[in-house]
């Protein structure tokens, strides 16, 4: 074989298939390693439900990845939201209401982001750092410090809410079925395909990500794509917070903290570039699934939180590692 | 006959897809100047990456002094003696002149810490044997490109490097420079150093040139002592034909005035006032850092503007930023290409009609069937190369991405269309086509702004040419009054 086949399908491996190799990779070991539990449907189910809310904090993530930015506040923004969903139930507000008002405060959370950025030329990483810490103190104050916990008779006004997470649909009798939150997920990816690859803003949000100048010169506002990108963010933790609370019918004010790292690696095993102007937003569901099923097995296996917390690194690291050029 | 001092073996490079170099064999002699001219992707850069360890050619030899030389990486090379002045200079910004001169061999005082004072005078000492006047405790981000380049050749030097590699060194200097860089390289010459020396301008071979290879899609079309060849002759080597009259006659009707600014101030230009008419090219000259780039940024409202008024067909207009510019027909081809011409690591097609999305969408969502259309008739009436338009803009050469930005700003269908240094750093036959396209554009009835360091360039383009000095519109010359004496008169000193 000569050099340049050699090299044409070593590109073609690693840039664009190496996530799907990856995930195939991973489930297959996890099928061997857990005896064929974790291809059973229960599990499944479960690995659906974590995925999807890491999946729609990942979605707003891959969409500020691409502006050459970074939200480091989501997760701090899913505890906030999902706090207050809890306190609104308790007081009994309506569901659409509800729904209303999270959604408004994880987007809130996004255009300040925005707005800071558009002002002072910081890093974004700092700025939504802060942000972050912020919201977990929101959450806090908001919840009084415990976990907000809805009264029964109350939970039972709000069949949308609560039961969003446990309903399940069946895709293909007796082989596929997912909870009904995993096909909201699905569809989300889906419109925010379509709105990068199909619409003006999503050829400016890449085009941020690829040289901010010449974007400016060609006559695009950046501020507003920038704003857009932040605000699509924040609402995407705002409903990663509404499923947050359905899953556990409870208002758990560090929630957002267990996902961590997770968001950022999710985006980067899917082959989205830090740098900016690079990925889809559809390789980043293989990101989350290759995240998910590797907490899934770890679990299924039993094996401790420390060693979860390494292989996690690791798996990280050799993704980015695979996807990325040598530096000499 | 003398041995040479490196001997180039039929050197093949191949990447995906191209044969970069064919079998390509060179001489280089103790203490003379090689040209090497070529189009662009003619092989040249290729050439010198396999020279100075960047790349490892697929077969052929590298002989230095009769040894034969297996550069694995850069460094393998600098110690063999080879150093190259690339066109973006590679010098550390945030460090002085004498640190960088000195990189990595530091004179150091007992206890591991630098000596600076024995530092900056060997930089001194070095500057002053070639009449450098450049004061080495500055930063490097403080100097202008002339000045870098020489503090490149002051390092290789001190480096003890035998064979020095100038790649494009006029690109982004003056005349007056240019002179000063050749007197170094005279002076280096002497002391047996030896150069390789690739550019576009072709004139200035005739200068500084003993001998020149011509390149011609990776393979070698011929080699020549300077004093044998003509500048025609080296075109139609390097393009494979006889290349026509650069220029075109200036009859093209002249309109109403489209563009008026008056006593346009920002930061460093003060007080600029010109017009521009329908169908005329007019051309600004000056010296790098005479405001020309920055006056013409504020025109378009990339750069802030203190004091101004603009009129567009004899209304005033109030430009706050680009966008408004583009609304009020003026269109922008910018001198770096890299940092505001295209986006690089997106679809030759995304930049294309990167400008009028507005255009070709309804509601936001982009009509695909007119873009694709846009973007294959802006590829063929431009004849830009490119294996596809999905293809990263990057991998693209430089005429080539210029095109690209060119097409970005025809489809805007501007009515003033700039063009600041629009034919750097690329070669004779799309610099050719360029001021064609020019000037097809011009008798359509737009006005056309052109910025030029290359004298022959401005004067063989414009009807009318205003000359700047330190951020002032010192002159405006006529069209019978371009000669090139006038211009760098004017530019130097008033």
């Amino acid at each position: 074989m000569n050099i340049e086949m050699k090299k044409l399908i070593k590109k073609i491996n690693l840039s664009a298939f190496g996530s799907i190799f990856g995930l195939m990779i991973v489930f297959i070991v996890a099928t061997t390693l857990t005896n064929g539990d974790f291809l059973r449907m229960q599990n499944m189910l479960n690995v659906f439900r974590q995925v999807t809310i890491l999946g729609f904090a990942a979605l707003g993530m891959s969409i500020v990845i691409i502006t050459g930015n970074i939200d480091l506040s989501i997760i701090g923004n899913i505890s906030m939201t999902t706090v207050i969903t809890a306190v609104l139930m308790q007081r009994g507000v309506s569901t659409p209401m509800i729904i209303i008002i999270v959604l408004l405060s994880g987007m809130l959370v996004g255009l300040v982001n925005g707005l800071i950025l558009n002002f002072w030329k910081i890093e974004s990483f700092v700025v939504t750092m802060g942000m972050q810490v912020l919201c977990f103190g929101m959450a806090l104050l908001i919840s009084d410090s415990r976990t907000v916990i809805v009264d029964g008779m109350q939970l039972l006004k709000y069949p949308l809410l609560t039961g969003i997470s446990q309903w399940r649909i069946t895709l293909i009798p007796r082989v596929l079925v997912v909870p009904s939150m995993f096909v909201i997920l699905l569809l989300f990816y889906l419109a925010v395909y379509l709105f990068t690859t199909r619409t003006k803003m999503g050829r400016y949000i890449f085009a941020l990500g690829g040289n901010e100048e010449v974007s400016y010169i060609s006559g695009v506002n950046v501020n507003t794509v920038r704003l857009v990108a932040y605000v699509l963010s924040g609402m995407m933790a705002a409903i990663a917070g509404i499923f947050m609370f359905s899953r556990s019918v409870a208002g758990d004010p560090t929630a957002g903290s267990a996902l961590g790292m997770y968001v950022v690696a999710a985006v980067v095993v899917g082959g989205t570039k830090m740098s900016g102007g690079k990925g889809s937003v559809l390789f980043t569901i293989i990101g989350i699934f290759i995240i998910g099923s590797i907490n899934n097995i770890l679990n299924l296996i039993n094996a401790p939180y420390q060693f979860q917390q390494i292989v996690q690194g690791i798996i990280i690291i050799t993704a980015v590692v695979i996807s990325s050029p040598r530096r000499r | 006959m003398k041995e040479p001092i490196l001997q180039i073996k039929n050197i093949t490079k191949d990447f995906p897809g191209v044969r970069a170099l064919n079998n390509v064999s060179l001489e280089l002699y103790e203490g003379e100047v090689l040209c090497i001219v070529g189009e662009n992707g003619a092989g040249k850069s290729t050439l010198i990456k396999c020279l100075s360890g960047v790349y490892i050619p697929e077969s052929g030899e590298i002989i230095l002094d009769g040894t034969p030389m297996h550069f694995k990486k850069p460094e393998d090379s600098i110690k063999a003696g080879f150093s190259v002045v690339y066109q973006e200079h590679k010098l550390i910004l945030n460090l002085t002149v004498a640190e960088n001169i000195f990189f990595g061999r530091f004179p150091l005082l007992p206890g591991g810490f630098i000596d600076y004072k024995k530092l900056n005078s060997d930089a001194k000492n070095i500057l002053n044997q070639f009449d450098m006047d450049i004061n080495p405790k500055k930063l490097v981000s403080t100097l202008n490109s002339s000045q870098s380049q020489m503090v490149e050749i002051a390092k290789a030097y001190s480096r003890g490097a035998r064979i020095m590699i100038l790649d494009e060194p006029s690109a982004s200097i003056t005349e007056s420079e240019l002179k000063k860089l050749f007197e170094i390289i005279n002076a280096l010459k002497k002391e047996g150093k030896s150069f390789i020396y690739i550019s576009h301008r072709l004139v200035e071979l005739f200068e500084i040139g003993d001998r020149v290879y011509v390149f011609k899609d990776g393979n070698n079309a011929g080699n020549d002592e300077i004093k044998n060849v003509t500048i025609d002759r080296l075109i139609a080597m390097m393009i494979g034909r006889e290349l026509g009259k650069s220029f075109k006659a200036k009859d093209r009707p002249i309109g109403e005035e489209l563009l008026r600014v008056e006593n346009l101030s920002n930061k460093l230009v003060t007080d600029c006032s010109f017009n521009v008419r329908e169908g005329e090219i007019v051309g600004f000259a000056g010296l790098v850092g005479s405001g020309r780039s920055e006056m013409i940024e504020s025109l378009f409202g990339y750069k802030r503007k203190t004091s101004g008024k603009v009129f567009i067909n004899g209304k005033e207009v109030h430009i706050k930023n680009p966008r408004d510019a583009i609304n009020h027909g003026l269109g922008f081809v910018t001198e770096d290409r890299k940092t505001t011409g295209v986006i690089l690591n997106q679809s030759v097609a995304l930049n294309i009609t990167f400008a009028i999305l507005d255009k070709i969408s309804k509601f936001g969502l982009i009509n695909f069937k007119k873009d694709n259309a846009l973007v294959k008739k802006s590829i063929e009436q431009l004849s830009i190369k490119t294996p596809s338009p999905k293809q990263e803009t990057i991998f693209l050469s430089g005429g080539n991405q210029q095109k690209v930005i060119l097409s970005k700003w025809l489809l805007t269908n501007s009515k003033i269309l700039i063009c600041d240094e629009p034919t750097k750093g690329i070669d004779v036959g799309t610099k050719q086509e360029f001021y064609t396209i020019l000037d097809s554009l011009a008798r359509q009835g737009k006005a056309i702004i052109v910025i030029s360091s290359e004298l022959p360039e401005v004067i063989g383009l414009s009807n009318r040419v205003y000359v700047m000095r330190h951020g002032k519109i010192v002159t405006e010359l006529n069209e019978n009054e371009l000669t090139e004496e006038r211009i760098a008169t004017f530019s130097m000193k008033y």
